[in-house]
C-alpha cells in the first residue's frame, strides 16, 4: 500500500537512545514510528524523526556512504554504521539505536572523541620518513609488494566500531584499542617509515598490545576488512621479536 | 547542566553477546590444558621415581570421576586447539609478492603438523609398551 506522500503505510518501531544534559536527570529511551521502507538504512530512519518528528534528536553523519566514518552507532547492540544498516534487516522487529559503546556521551547519538583523537597522536599514526626531503626533490618510491604489506591496514576510516566492540577497552579505557594500534602498525610496516622506535614505548607499554586478549571482535564489526585483531597480534609478534633480538644479540642492529 | 553520561561495563559482560561468550570458553580451555600439562609433568616425575608407586598411582586413574576429567580434558583440549589454529592466520604474515599466503594453508599445516606430531608421540608411547618399559 502507498500512502499519501507516496510512503508505504508500514512502519518500523525505532527506540533511540536520548541524553539531553541541559534538561533531563537521566538518559531515556524514546520511541519513533518511522515508514519502513525496503531501500533505507538506520541513518535515513534518524533523518526522517530529525525532519518531521523531533527536532532536537542530536547525531552525526556525513557522507552516507561508508567512507566519513561518523554515523556509527550502536544497532540492536551491535557497533555499525547506520548508513549501512538497512531497516529490513530488522523489520518487523523494533531497532534500537544508541551511542557507540565505552564512550562518553556528550548528548543523545553523539560520543565524545576526544579520548580516540588522544590515541592517534599517542602511537603517532603519521608517516615518519627516514630522510627529511622535499617531496620535489625525489619521490618516495614503493613497489606493489611494499604497498601490499600495509595497504589493508591504511583502510581504517577511524569510525571508532571497532572500540566499541572491545570489551578489553569498555574494561580499560586507557587500552590504545584496536584502530589506533592498527594505525601504528600501518606506519611500522610501510617501507618509507622509520618511527618504529619512536612507537615502540607506546605500542608495547602497559597499555599498549599486551592489553589485549584477541576477543577478536573488532575485525568482525570493522566495515572496511581492515582487521585490527590481525594488527594487534602482528604487532605483539613484532614487538617479542624485537625484544628477543634486544637479548640475544644486544650488539645487533635493532 | 549535567555532563557527559558516562557508561561502565559490568562484570557480567561476557554474557551479554554470544561472540564474548565463546572468548570465554576458549579461555577457559587454557585452564584444562595447562592443568593436564601439570598431571601429565608430574605422572612422568613419578614414573622416573618408582615403578611401583606410579602403577599404584595408574590404577587409581580408572575411577569414573578421573575417567571424566580426562574426557572433560580432552574436549577443552580440543576446543582449544581447534580455535587456535583458526586463530593463527591473523598472527602469522606469510608472503608471496604482493600476495599473502592463504589462512586456508596455515591453518591445514597446523592440522598436518598436528597429526604427525600425534603419530610420532604415537609411535614412541606405543612402540614403548610393546617393547617393554626399560
Amino acid at each position: 500500500m502507498v500512502g499519501p506522500d507516496g510512503e508505504g503505510t508500514e512502519t518500523i518501531c525505532l527506540e533511540v537512545f536520548r541524553y539531553l544534559p541541559d534538561t533531563e536527570e537521566a538518559p531515556r529511551f524514546q520511541r519513533y514510528e518511522v515508514p519502513f521502507r525496503r531501500d533505507w538504512v538506520v541513518l535515513d530512519a534518524l533523518n526522517y524523526i530529525k525532519d518531521r518528528l523531533d527536532g532536537t534528536l542530536s547525531y552525526r553523519w556525513s557522507c552516507r556512504m561508508g567512507i566519513c566514518g561518523s554515523c556509527g552507532m550502536m544497532v540492536n547492540g551491535v557497533p555499525k554504521l547506520t548508513c549501512a544498516a538497512f531497516l529490513r534487516e530488522y523489520y518487523p522487529r523494533r531497532v534500537r539505536v544508541e551511542p557507540l559503546a565505552h564512550f562518553p556521551v556528550i548528548r543523545d547519538l553523539v560520543i565524545n572523541l576526544d579520548d580516540f583523537m588522544d590515541k592517534l597522536r599517542q602511537v603517532r599514526s603519521w608517516l615518519i620518513p627516514r630522510e627529511k626531503r622535499a617531496q620535489e626533490e625525489r619521490e618516495f618510491l614503493q613497489t606493489p609488494a611494499e604497498l601490499a604489506r600495509y595497504k589493508q591496514f591504511s583502510l581504517c576510516i577511524n569510525c571508532m566500531l571497532c572500540y566499541a566492540a572491545c570489551p578489553v577497552y569498555g574494561l580499560e579505557p586507557r587500552f590504545l584499542g584496536p584502530a589506533a594500534i592498527a594505525l601504528a602498525q600501518r606506519y611500522n610496516a610501510d617501507s618509507r617509515d622509520a618511527g618504529q622506535a619512536e612507537r615502540a614505548s607506546v605500542l608495547l607499554g602497559e597499555e599498549g598490545v599486551w592489553e589485549c586478549t584477541f576477543v577478536g571482535q573488532c575485525s568482525v564489526v570493522c566495515p572496511k576488512a581492515v582487521d585490527p585483531a590481525g594488527a594487534i597480534q602482528q604487532a605483539k609478534v613484532a614487538g617479542a621479536l624485537d625484544w628477543y633480538r634486544s637479548v640475544l644479540l644486544p650488539w645487533g642492529k635493532r | 547542566m549535567r555532563g557527559e553520561y558516562r557508561r561502565s561495563l559490568g562484570s557480567g559482560w561476557w554474557r551479554t553477546r554470544p561472540a564474548y561468550l565463546r572468548f570465554m570458553l576458549r579461555e577457559l580451555t587454557a585452564f584444562f590444558v595447562g592443568g593436564y600439562a601439570i598431571f601429565l609433568l608430574s605422572l612422568l616425575h613419578q614414573a622416573g621415581r618408582e615403578m611401583l608407586g606410579f602403577v599404584t598411582f595408574a590404577e587409581t586413574l580408572h575411577s569414573p570421576v578421573r575417567v571424566a576429567l580426562h574426557l572433560a580434558a580432552l574436549g577443552m583440549a580440543l576446543v582449544h586447539t581447534v580455535t587456535w589454529f583458526h586463530s593463527a592466520p591473523k598472527v602469522v604474515v606469510l608472503r608471496r609478492g604482493e600476495r599473502r599466503v592463504s589462512p586456508g594453508v596455515i591453518i591445514g599445516a597446523q592440522y598436518a603438523l598436528w597429526v604427525l606430531v600425534s603419530l610420532a608421540i604415537g609411535d614412541v608411547v606405543i612402540g614403548t609398551g610393546e617393547r617393554g618399559a626399560p
